[in-house]
């Protein structure tokens, strides 16, 4: 995507960091048990890193990801906060 | 190029988060085609650390940087919501007979914000607001002249569907003759009623419609040749006529 060519390499675009976050193998138990259990919905909250940047008419490019680094440092990034509820897709 | 350090307004946010999340909203949606146990975004919240600032216009952000303190928390709650929902609570798409109020000459930047803030953004939202009677001037407390942008909007509108004439043609009688005009985009104006001048003498406009207009004419009046005839559909609508009488 060549609006998003600018953002930070260590993130992804928001959208497929969207995508990332709701890619989620939620089923539990096996044909051989009997019982297979399916997530319905799934309510989620993360620190986030985002870059988010404007262009010379205004126009905005967002960028994310989880926290990179986890190491105390003089100036820790700032993190945002994202909390999101998935459902299945029926 | 692209800065994080640039300002950014709420709209063109929005917009970038929509954008996103409708494309992922539609890779999400094959994927669950091929992979029966998929997930969607059913809502979601962003908190942001901001530094907020006001021009005196406009509000817009800028992203806290690593380092800074003292950043604002603004939250962005985006909920699902239905069709339904959507058709009540925005506008309709505009019809092909709508402007939008940028794209009108005449009208200043001031003029547009204030009416932008009431949610007026095309010819169509204005007139709704004028069908109300609702005083634009004592509500935005601006010092706008609101009927000479009104006009200037009805202007705007008029010409983007001119009139046109397809035929012109004189209907003798013994007594009084008519000049009969068939053609698009006459007398649209309900509120207005046209007015002709033949010859230089004003004549008696029988039926007009914005597909055609029947003049009453004295025989005395009508010239064998270069006749002209000039009629006024409405205050932004003039067209003149030369005509030759074959008799």
């Amino acid at each position: 995507m060549k609006e998003h060519e600018n953002i930070d390499e260590a993130m992804l675009p928001f959208s497929e960091l969207v995508e990332e976050l709701a890619s989620i193998e939620a089923q539990a138990g096996s044909k051989q048990m009997g019982v297979i259990m399916e997530i319905e919905r799934l309510k989620a909250g993360l620190p986030l890193q985002l870059d988010l940047l404007t262009d010379e008419n205004g126009r905005v490019v967002l960028g994310g990801s989880p926290p990179l680094y986890y190491v105390e440092t003089t100036f820790l990034p700032v993190f945002h906060s994202i909390t999101y509820t998935l459902e299945k897709i029926e | 190029m692209p800065s994080s350090n640039r300002a950014w307004n709420l709209e063109s946010f929005l917009d970038s988060l929509i954008v996103e999340l409708d494309k992922a909203r539609e890779t999400l949606a094959v994927k669950a085609i091929n992979k029966p146990l998929t997930y969607a975004v059913k809502d979601m919240k962003l908190e942001m650390q901001l530094f907020p600032s006001f021009d005196g216009k406009k509000v817009k952000f800028i992203t806290a940087q690593p380092g800074q303190t003292g950043a604002s928390k603004i939250a962005f709650q985006l909920g699902s919501i239905t069709d339904q929902q959507i058709r009540k609570t925005t506008k309709g798409p505009s019809t092909k007979d709508d402007l939008s109020i940028e794209v009108v000459e005449g009208v200043d930047e001031e003029t547009i914000d204030s009416l932008r803030k009431m949610g007026v953004t095309s010819i169509q939202d204005f007139e709704q607001i004028e069908h109300k009677n609702i005083d634009l001037g004592k509500v935005t407390k601006k010092k706008v002249n609101y009927k000479k942008l009104s006009n200037l909007l009805q202007k705007a509108k008029r010409s983007s569907y001119p009139p046109s004439i397809r035929r012109a043609g004189f209907s003798l009688a013994k007594d009084n003759s008519v000049l009969e005009i068939e053609g698009e985009n006459l007398a649209v104006d309900q509120t207005f009623k046209p007015v002709a001048v033949f010859n230089g003498a004003l004549a008696e406009i029988d039926f007009s419609d914005k597909k055609g207009m029947t003049i009453k004419i004295g025989n005395d009046q009508i010239k064998k040749n270069d006749n002209e005839l000039i009629v006024t559909l409405d205050p932004f609508t003039i067209f003149k006529l030369k005509l030759n009488n074959p008799k």
